[in-house]
């Protein structure tokens, strides 16, 4: 059990609003942080530039990662941060438009902790979130954060 | 000439003395001979082949003047007087046109001496040679004729190798044009190989460029259809009190829009997926496929349905993907295509088919692929007791978006099927179809692979 943020990496706006209302529906009570590309997510989850301020942005419980964006792709993100070893533990979850095989297997090669494909329609949606909910916000044991990198008192 | 004249001397002799050794000789001797005495000539002495050359009797021809018994005689005598004159031996040609067929006389003329070498008459050795002149004259114009038809010959000889030889000399032209010819068709050849090589890369290049555009159009297309999916349903699941009747009947048809318009996207990324995917093949155990593949849809089991599986189906070479997303089409549309109420019936066997079977085994439009000779095929029968498939729809099943039924009773795109035909044809195999009022059977086949091969490994659906 988690309490600590989600952190989406979508572009689509329509698709934040979407997972917002399956939050919603689902009654997750994690509050979510949404970053518009991979830079973004990179700033967050390093806790630079806008997101320095660890008390107001702290470290994510979840990484939901679409793949597909601008600046930087979610398996740029991925490489990054896996590379880097700074946030080797953080939970990723990829969750994309794509279910071609190609994208399956280099998420997972860069050391993607899962992958979901987007559904169509809303009740997907719900029934995906509630389990994302049920594995990796409440039963799901998630990487311990490192202290040096928690500076949260 | 002594030696003769001594002989001859001896005839008449011989004719009157008898017991003269030539005596015999002459009357053998094949050549008319005659004997003549005195200045009359009176016949003395013939022999049997004077009598025949003239067809008369000795008797009715001794004691004759000779010009009266031999046709034309009388144009002898001068020769034959200046003989018994002279004693000089002479020869005569005498040409006598008074018989039916004109005819040369030849006379050998000596003179017969008695004891003294005193002439007492002449022997005359007769040749008559019938039509000679005529012979040789034929035989000279033969010869002039065949001497012109030689020159003639000869002309059209020369001309005839003339000719050859400037046919001979246009043939080379010919054959050297030919050569040129031939040498430029097989650079034409190769050029045009090549260029049909480029462009066939590049037409390979384009389509895969189309197909990796078409996935990827499709698969932009979902972003928005999410959004507009979602929207309605939003406003159906939190905003329904706030619209009547007609805006949430439009709200359900964009929800179904949507949905129809979402399967559709999924056809076409499936068959590009099928299409461009890497299919390496592998031995698959179909048994256990088919039976994960089953025990998926909560739809297809009791009571919703009743699948059959007949096996263990076999071992094939293919691609688990590949296979999975054909079988699952293949089942989905028997689940799929029944009588309204009707529970789904589906069976599903394989058999292995003789060698000679996979030949004549009809074949999809646009060609088999090669079968290499040795390899067993299986053939995977999905029996359905559906709707069937009417005559005049069959030749157009297997065509991308072809839909025959209505979509109000039956959900569908018309992809499924294009589907399932690419990806066997990927796998190297073949589809195909029976069907009637009763249902329809459709089939695939594989190569069969050996279940040894297996290993145990088996790659996930």
């Amino acid at each position: 059990m988690t309490s600590r943020p989600i952190l989406l990496v979508e572009d689509d706006s329509n698709s934040v609003t979407f997972f917002e209302y399956a939050m919603k529906t689902v009654k997750i009570a994690n509050p979510l942080h949404v970053a518009v590309d991979g830079m973004e997510a990179l700033e967050y989850i390093e806790g630079t530039g806008k997101f320095a301020n660890r008390a107001a942005h702290p470290t994510p419980g979840l990484v939901l990662l679409d793949l597909r964006m601008p600046r930087a792709t979610g398996f740029e993100v991925l490489e990054r941060l896996r590379d880097s070893g700074r946030q080797g533990r953080l939970a990723v979850v990829v969750f994309t438009g794509s279910a071609s095989d190609a994208d399956i297997a280099r998420a997972y090669a860069l050391g993607a902790n899962g992958y979901l494909v987007k559904p169509t329609t809303l009740a997907d949606l719900v029934a995906i979130v509630r389990a994302i909910n049920d594995f990796w916000l409440t039963h799901n044991y998630p990487p311990p954060p490192r202290p040096r990198l928690d500076s949260s008192p | 000439m002594v030696m003769r004249k001594t002989v001859i001397s001896h005839i008449a002799g011989a004719a009157s003395a008898r017991g003269s050794r030539f005596a015999p000789i002459i009357e053998e001797v094949p050549r008319p001979i005659v004997e003549v005495q005195g200045p009359a000539h009176t016949v003395t002495y013939v022999n049997p082949a004077f009598c025949e050359l003239l067809g008369r009797k000795k008797a009715e021809l001794i004691g004759k003047p000779f010009h009266e018994i031999v046709p034309g005689g009388r144009d002898c005598l001068p020769v034959l007087n200046r003989v018994y004159q002279t004693g000089a031996p002479t020869t005569h040609e005498l040409e006598v046109r008074s018989e039916p067929q004109p005819s040369q006389w030849l006379y050998a003329m000596w003179p017969a001496l008695d004891t003294g070498d005193r002439p007492v008459g002449v022997i005359i050795q007769l040749t008559k040679v019938t039509n000679l002149l005529q012979n040789a004259a034929a035989m000279n114009e033969a010869l002039l004729v065949s001497a012109l038809h030689q020159h003639e010959l000869t002309a059209k000889a020369e001309e005839l190798n003339a000719r050859l030889a400037r046919e001979i000399a246009g043939r080379e032209v010919v054959e050297a044009a030919l050569h040129r010819a031939n040498n430029q068709l097989g650079i034409q050849a190769g050029q045009l190989e090549k260029v049909v090589a480029e462009r066939t890369a590049r037409l390979r290049e384009m389509v895969g460029e189309l197909e990796a555009f078409s996935y990827s159009i499709a698969h932009d297309m979902r972003a928005p259809l999410r959004g507009m999916a979602g929207f309605a349903q939003i406003l159906l699941n939190d905003h329904a009190n706030q619209l009547d009747a007609t805006a949430r009947d439009y709200l359900s048809r964009i929800t179904r829009s949507a949905a129809r318009m979402d399967l559709l996207i999924q056809g076409v990324l499936d068959y590009t997926r099928v299409s461009r995917s890497e299919a390496v093949l592998v031995p698959v155990d179909l048994d256990g496929l088919v039976r994960d593949l089953v025990a998926t849809y909560p739809n297809w089991q009791p009571p919703h349905a009743e699948i059959k599986i007949e096996g263990p189906l076999p071992m094939v070479r293919g691609h688990p993907g590949l296979l999975t997303q054909s079988i699952s089409n293949l089942v989905g549309n028997a689940m799929k295509f029944v009588a309204p109420g009707a529970l789904p019936q589906i069976r599903i066997w394989a058999e292995e088919l003789p060698a000679t079977a996979t030949l004549s085994a009809s074949s999809p439009p646009g060609g088999d692929p090669p079968r290499t000779p040795g390899t067993t095929w299986v053939r995977i029968w999905f029996e359905d007791r559906g709707i069937g498939i009417s005559a005049k729809d069959q030749g157009r099943i297997f065509q991308m978006f072809e839909r025959l039924n209505p979509a109000a009773q039956f959900e569908g795109t018309g992809m499924g099927l294009t589907i399932v035909r690419k990806a066997v044809e990927r796998m190297h195999g073949r589809t195909g179809f029976e069907s009637d009022a009763y249902g329809s059977k459709f089939w695939i086949e594989l190569e069969k692979a050996p279940r040894a091969e297996s290993g145990g490994e088996q790659p996930a659906g």
